[in-house]
């Protein structure tokens, strides 16, 4: 692998990078400076905790440490997604089940056939990936799912007055859920190479990696997050639609604070 | 055996903390054949989305055939309580799919010859069967909202302005064939009305709320009689015309 020709010196540099966001904000008015001074301010932070938090656990390498930053990844990702669907009661522990299981499911799998091995520079920078996808894809599933379930109460209602149960009655809405909620993962599919290079083959390549190489870790990366996602977002459409009644069979009202 | 359907024993609903029913007490026995009027706002609708347990009371009981409502699965009593709603609101795709659909609720075979015989009875063309929902008018859709909760013939229906979208002849034509339900299977119906006629057509009792209470539950010809001709019972305003 080639050296690569990033140091302290150019990143530095490369803040410069902000100043411009930071200038056209105050151009334009779009009073985010703040906003963009604070994010970069903690990206960097963030970014360097985990950068010592990594190199310890790599260092450690042993498999308890390992599935504990990965349940630690999973416990902020669900807070996240739960964010999303504020209003739907305990969103974050369905969130916590659905990302674990979508990211469980699909590291087995990875390690079973031997794709990755179940080490902490392997397996965690790949939970990263399958977990954050897996976060933004349950974060939508539960936002459509309040919005629909806001307007299409009334097909629910009378669904559930022709004697249906909640499940029957909500079973279009759970769909469209998580159709809408995988929709921007199958979309991507369709234009990576194309319109977009991913940022885990770019960093590959970047870092000195053959192209070819970088591809079928790029592959590898795309089958994952198709899987953590339909799992995730299944799980968290399945669990999350019975928040939305109460144990007489009735829909609640559920008001969206965002 | 309870002579009584329903028996309301002082019954509170509220919504956003404000009481939409107020202390109704009420004996229906089976079998009734009911108006509901009253001004608008006055808990109409609501009185119906209780009976139909998509709502529950906030204070007091409801009975049903001498059962706590409370008591009763919801899934079990749905299925003998049909309400079909103000606004008609058709599902899925096809006229199809809402005949089904109360088969598939009960896992039963559909009974084509029922719905083709409902259809007809209620002046819907046949060959509507797998019509886009979309492309029916109100009254229409209303008309088959209206079969798809009479398939499983229930024994109280819930209705809830069902004939407002409908024109004359067909609204007639609903009145009739839910008074023969009455009379010949002893359906109990509820009928949520802004109209006059309709409710001197109607017969039976009448149950007139005014701000959420119970203000009359008297035969129809002697409500109408006694304050027929103040339409604001009705939901009109004072000079607006009534229907006769």
């Amino acid at each position: 692998m080639n050296e690569m020709t990033l140091n302290i010196y150019s990143l530095m540099m490369a803040s410069v990078l902000v100043f411009i966001s930071i200038i056209f904000s105050y151009w334009q008015n779009l009073k985010l400076e703040k906003d963009i001074i604070v994010g970069t301010v903690r990206a960097v932070l963030q970014l360097t905790a985990v950068g010592f938090l990594l190199n310890y656990i790599f260092k450690l390498d042993h498999w308890l440490y390992t599935t504990l930053m990965m349940l630690f990844m999973i416990y902020n990702a669900s807070n996240i997604a739960a964010k999303r669907g504020r209003g739907i009661q305990k969103g974050k522990s369905i969130a916590f089940v659905a990302i674990g299981a979508g990211a469980a499911t699909t590291l087995a799998i990875l390690v079973l056939v031997g794709a990755i091995k179940y080490i902490p520079s392997e397996v965690i920078p790949v939970s990263g990936m399958v977990i954050g996808n897996a976060m933004v894809a349950v974060g939508l599933c539960f936002r459509q799912m309040q919005q629909l379930f806001a307007d299409r109460a009334q097909e629910v209602e009378i669904k559930l007055s022709l004697g249906a149960n909640e499940k029957v009655a909500s079973m279009g809405i759970i769909r469209q859920s998580i159709r809408l909620a995988m929709q921007p993962t199958v979309d991507s599919l369709k234009t990576l190479g194309i319109v977009s290079l991913p940022g885990m083959m770019t960093g590959l390549i970047l870092a000195g990696t053959p192209p070819l190489k970088a591809i079928q870790y790029q592959i590898m990366v795309t089958f994952m997050l198709t899987s953590t996602v339909s799992i995730a977002t299944f799980v968290a459409g399945y669990l999350a639609y019975r928040r939305f009644f109460n144990d007489k069979r009735q829909l609640v009202n559920i008001t969206r604070e965002e | 055996m309870n002579s009584f359907i329903y028996q309301l024993e002082g019954v509170y609903l509220s919504k956003n903390g404000k009481d939409i029913l107020k202390d109704i007490n009420l004996d229906i026995p089976k079998g009734d054949r009911l108006s509901v009027v009253g001004p608008s706002g006055s808990g109409k609708s609501s009185l119906l989305r209780l009976l139909s347990t998509l709502d529950s009371a906030s204070k007091g009981r409801v009975f049903y055939g001498g059962k706590d409502i409370d008591t009763m699965e919801p899934i079990d009593y749905r299925r003998k309580v049909r309400y079909v709603f103000q606004k008609p609101y058709l599902f899925g795709n096809t006229v199809r799919d809402n005949l089904v659909f109360p088969y598939n609720v009960m896992k039963m075979n559909p009974d084509f010859d029922r719905i083709y015989y409902l259809m007809d009875k209620l002046n819907v063309p046949l060959d509507f069967l797998d019509k886009d929902k979309d492309n029916l008018s109100g009254g229409e859709q209303q008309r088959i909202a209206l079969i798809r909760s009479i398939l499983m013939e229930p024994e109280v229906l819930l209705l809830d302005e069902v004939t407002a979208s409908l024109d004359i002849v067909n609204s007639k034509l609903v009145e009739e064939y839910m008074i023969e339900l009455n009379e010949e299977k002893g359906m109990t119906i509820f009928l949520v009305t802004h109209d006059l006629a309709q409710a001197r057509r109607w017969g039976g009792n009448t149950i007139y709320l005014e701000d959420g209470r119970l203000k009359h539950y008297m035969p129809t010809d002697e409500f109408c009689r006694q304050y027929g001709k103040d339409l604001t019972v009705f939901g009109k305003r004072k000079g607006e015309d009534g229907d006769e």
